[in-house]
């Protein structure tokens, strides 16, 4: 009897084989990309550049301190017993391709001129921007970040409260549906030209268009949304005593959210467009003012590092987007936890 | 009876925007009255300028569409097919995508010049996205079981493709030919607007140089107009080529 | 703990009236008569089951006697007065679980003390129901992270909250593996037994009728019409074997117009 069960035991725990040595080994990735890092430093340090650039020992410098550090940070890994972030350790292969991509664009234009001069910037000249025209290029972030807030906020919330409305109340769907859809397939950039007349500021009318960007996919989606929730779900609530209020609050909206959530994403990206566009007609401040004024002087390495720092932003207010998503939305994902 | 009553909505605005004009309530410089539009409408229309116009823009807007689209649709389906072309350029296209595409319109103009060029760049660009990601999403979220069954069946990768994947990817294509076909007008708009000497964006930037608000209402009705043919085209042909399909058939 | 909800009634269940009634839908102008001249008087405490063919109007009359809808023709009172909208006393449990995704089990639960205002003052009752179908332990977990079987539960719960002097049960475990479904059946007669409230029993398995009701009434095709009313005097609990109800068993399926060869 009691060998039987222990046989049993032994074959439970089959099922689940010793844990292995979980930390991880070394990280010979890291390594080979301080190598590379440090190549890249020497390529931009040695070879002779084609003409004077201001900051090619500061690009030099930096990649050889990211070879240090890697170097650094690989070794101790190793002599101290301490695990790298995953986060970093998973990054390991792009941070070699990142080196070598910028010693090759340093080898095709500051080096060599394969590429041809004033059209493609060498990274030296984009460091320079950043090192020499930081004030007005954070200014310009400033002044869109503010304006697309301003734009964004007002669409996201009239566009969320006017879908709402429709979605919910047959009346008000009856009348707006024609409204939506006379306005819908205009793209909120054919506005530009009237909304600089109609309005009393240029600052003003881009607000204005930012919101509608924004305003008409918000109310689109957040209607679908709201027409789309699983009438038995009123059912439950009014059988237990719900008010309108109620069955608006706390059934409609929180059932739509994930549908209101997309529209913000694509109110979000039109949003985008429409930021550069008025300001590159209208307001004379932010990231589309600064990009005409570069292409006034024919700046391509001010222009090419405003283009950076504006998928940097909007890549990271896309992802601002997307936590506050997930942690909105936390019941809707496969994940277990309490 | 039943169906006329929601373009009440409408045309009791336009009413009150036609009195309103004429009480100078609303100042011309701000919105010309309807009739006015009408009027600036039918001048533009005699005068031949408005044809032209629409003719180039449309040519404009297509040329830049087969070509970001085509580019779009290929890439999408490689990368949705092959493993190692997706890893070798998905992520830097998502990387790249982040840049709202009308913030190279500066760049652009000192690329290109404000030729022919820059525009269909610009509109190719736009277009390529939606199409290439749909694309994308619809190859990668074809039935496994279909592949698989017809594998089993010993159907050539050819036959595959074309009997399988393709239609199945069908539905999420159209989905991004959509969103294209929007993207490519608002493109359009903007790059004739900053930067051509011909089209409707053009005529509207020219309008508003000379303050002639009519003519700049009449060039947004045209590009609504145009948006609405072209999204109706696309519908159309959604229905006709996915009737198979339960969610399109009851429309 | 448990008190409150389990034990003996302090709420008698209500007394139905359903009286004369006839309802149609209107399908895009044309009528679907639904429900036909239906009279039904259920005492405060019976468990009546109502049993018919698929689609002949079964959920359409509980619906009518939870005031989700009012009836084309005749009437319906509850404690003799008239129904004329859903209220918590008379609680609609469902096919579909309908939890609603976004809300953890307990907000689930909590939902009609949250929907009237009593949450803040009777919030204990929540943990009571759920101890009630046990699943204190679930508390927190979201609807996706049940079974069929503890997303059914916890809609019970959500039910039992309220104290409902009416249960109205819409095929509640119709869409259970049978196992569960046998455990359930137990479970319900037995809170029924406790609690003392008046419950309609909609389901279309005449063993469950059986089991679990005072009285089965057999409905026909739609348009339906109460076709036998059927009281069952076996003692709970009962047993599947049980010599009566085979032959009551036998009966009832003939009414439905399946004559059992077995
Ligand atoms: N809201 C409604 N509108 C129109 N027809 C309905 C509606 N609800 C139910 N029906 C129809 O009424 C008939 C009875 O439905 P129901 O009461 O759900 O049947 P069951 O007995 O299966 O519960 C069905 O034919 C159904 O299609
Ligand atoms: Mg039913």
């Amino acid at each position: 009897m009691s060998s039987a069960s222990s046989v049993e035991a032994d074959r439970s725990y089959a099922d689940f084989p010793p844990v292995e040595d979980v930390r991880a080994g070394f990280w010979h990735v890291g390594l080979a990309a301080a190598a590379t890092w440090a190549l890249a430093a020497v390529v931009i340090q040695m070879l002779p550049d084609i003409d004077d650039f201001e900051r090619t020992d500061l690009l030099a410098q930096i990649a050889g301190g990211i070879a240090a550090l890697l170097l650094v940070a690989t070794l101790a890994e190793r002599l101290f017993r301490f695990t790298l972030p995953s986060k970093l350790r998973e990054q390991g292969a792009w941070l070699v391709l990142i080196s070598v991509v910028l010693a090759a664009w340093e080898l095709v234009t500051a080096k060599y001129t394969i590429l041809p001069r004033p059209f493609f910037a060498s990274p030296q000249a984009l460091l320079e921007v950043f090192t020499d025209d930081y004030p007005r290029l954070w200014d310009s972030v400033w002044h869109s970040v503010l304006l697309l807030a301003e734009g964004y906020t007002i669409g996201a919330i009239v566009g969320f409260i006017f879908g709402a409305a429709v979605g919910w109340s047959k009346a008000v769907g009856y009348w707006a549906h024609p409204v939506l859809r006379l306005i819908g397939p205009l793209p909120a950039t054919a506005w530009l030209p009237l909304a600089f007349f109609a309005f009393p500021s240029s600052h003003s009318a881009s607000e204005f268009l930012i919101a509608l960007a924004t305003g008409f996919p918000v109310t689109v989606l957040t209607w679908s949304g709201v027409a789309g929730v699983n009438k038995a779900y009123y059912d439950v609530a009014r059988t237990m005593g719900a008010n309108q209020r109620f069955l608006i609050t706390k059934v409609a909206i929180p059932a739509a959210m994930p549908s209101v959530f997309v529209g913000l994403f694509m109110g979000l990206g039109s949003s985008f467009s429409v930021l550069v566009v008025a300001e590159m007609m209208g307001v004379k401040s932010g990231l589309g003012w600064y990009l005409q004024w570069a292409q006034g002087w024919a700046a391509y390495a001010n222009m090419y590092a405003a283009l950076l720092v504006m998928a940097l932003m909007c890549t990271g207010l896309i992802t601002v987007l997307f936590r506050l998503r997930d942690r909105l939305l936390a019941w809707q994902k496969g994940l277990v936890q309490w | 009876m039943k169906r006329a009553l929601p373009w009440v909505v409408p045309v009791v605005i336009l009413l009150a925007w036609q009195a309103a004009s004429q009480f100078g309530v609303l100042r011309d410089q701000i919105m010309p009255a309807p009739t006015a539009v009408a009027e600036a409408f039918w001048r533009v229309l005699r005068s031949g300028e408005l044809l032209r116009d629409i003719e180039i823009s449309t040519w404009r807007a297509f040329a830049g569409f087969a070509v970001g689209g085509g580019i779009g649709f290929a890439l999408g389906m490689l990368n949705g097919l092959s493993g190692l072309s997706e890893k070798l350029t998905d992520s830097t296209l998502q990387m790249v995508r982040n840049i709202p595409h009308l913030a190279l319109i500066p760049l652009v103009i000192l690329w290109f010049g404000i030729g022919e060029e820059a525009k269909l760049f610009l509109v190719a660009l736009g277009v390529f996205f939606p199409i290439y990601v749909n694309t994308l999403h619809g190859v990668r979220s074809v039935d496994r079981q279909l592949l698989e069954m017809a594998r089993a069946y010993g159907m050539s990768e050819r036959a595959i493709f074309w009997r399988v994947v393709f239609p199945g990817a069908l539905p999420s294509i159209f989905v991004g030919l959509r969103y294209g076909l929007g993207i490519m007008w608002l493109t359009l708009i903007v790059a004739e607007t900053i930067s051509a000497s011909s089209g409707i964006g053009f005529m509207a930037m020219n309008a508003r140089e000379f303050m002639m608000v009519d003519v700049v209402v009449v060039s947004i009705l045209i590009y609504a107009l145009l948006g609405k043919l072209a999204d109706s085209i696309a519908r159309l042909l959604e229905r006709t080529c996915l009737a198979w399909n339960p969610v399109y058939a009851d429309v | 703990m448990v008190g409150n909800l389990a034990e003996a009634p302090v709420l008698a269940g209500a007394a139905i009236d359903v009286r004369d009634v006839s309802h149609r839908f209107d399908l895009d102008g044309k009528f679907l008569p639904v429900l036909s001249r239906i009279s039904l008087q259920v005492a405060p405490g019976e468990l009546v089951a109502l049993l018919g063919p698929s689609g002949c109007g079964k959920s359409t009359l509980l619906r009518l006697v939870a005031g989700l809808e009012p009836p084309t023709v005749g009437s319906v009172k509850a404690d003799g007065v008239e129904i004329t909208r859903p209220d918590p006393s008379r609680v609609v449990m469902f096919q579909d679980p309908t939890l609603y995704p976004w809300r953890t089990v307990r907000a689930n639960v909590s939902l009609g003390l949250e929907a009237r205002g009593l949450l803040r003052s009777q919030g204990h009752r929540v943990d009571e129901a759920l101890q009630l179908v046990g699943l204190t332990h679930f508390a927190t977990a979201y609807p996706h992270q049940l079974s069929g079987g503890m997303a059914q539960r916890v809609s019970l719960a959500r039910a039992l909250v309220n104290d409902p002097k009416l249960l109205l049960l819409d095929e509640p475990l119709g869409k259970l593996d049978s196992m569960t479904r046998v455990s359930m059946q137990k479970e319900l007669v037995s809170l029924w037994q406790r609690s003392g409230f008046t419950a309609l029993l909609v389901t279309h398995d005449v063993d469950e009728a059986l089991f679990m009701a005072n009285r089965v009434v057999v409905l026909s095709d739609r348009p339906a019409s109460i076709v036998a009313d059927i009281t069952i005097d076996q003692p709970f609990p009962r047993h599947r074997g049980d010599a009566g109800l085979t032959d009551l068993r036998r009966e009832i399926l003939g009414l439905l117009g399946l004559d059992v060869d077995w």
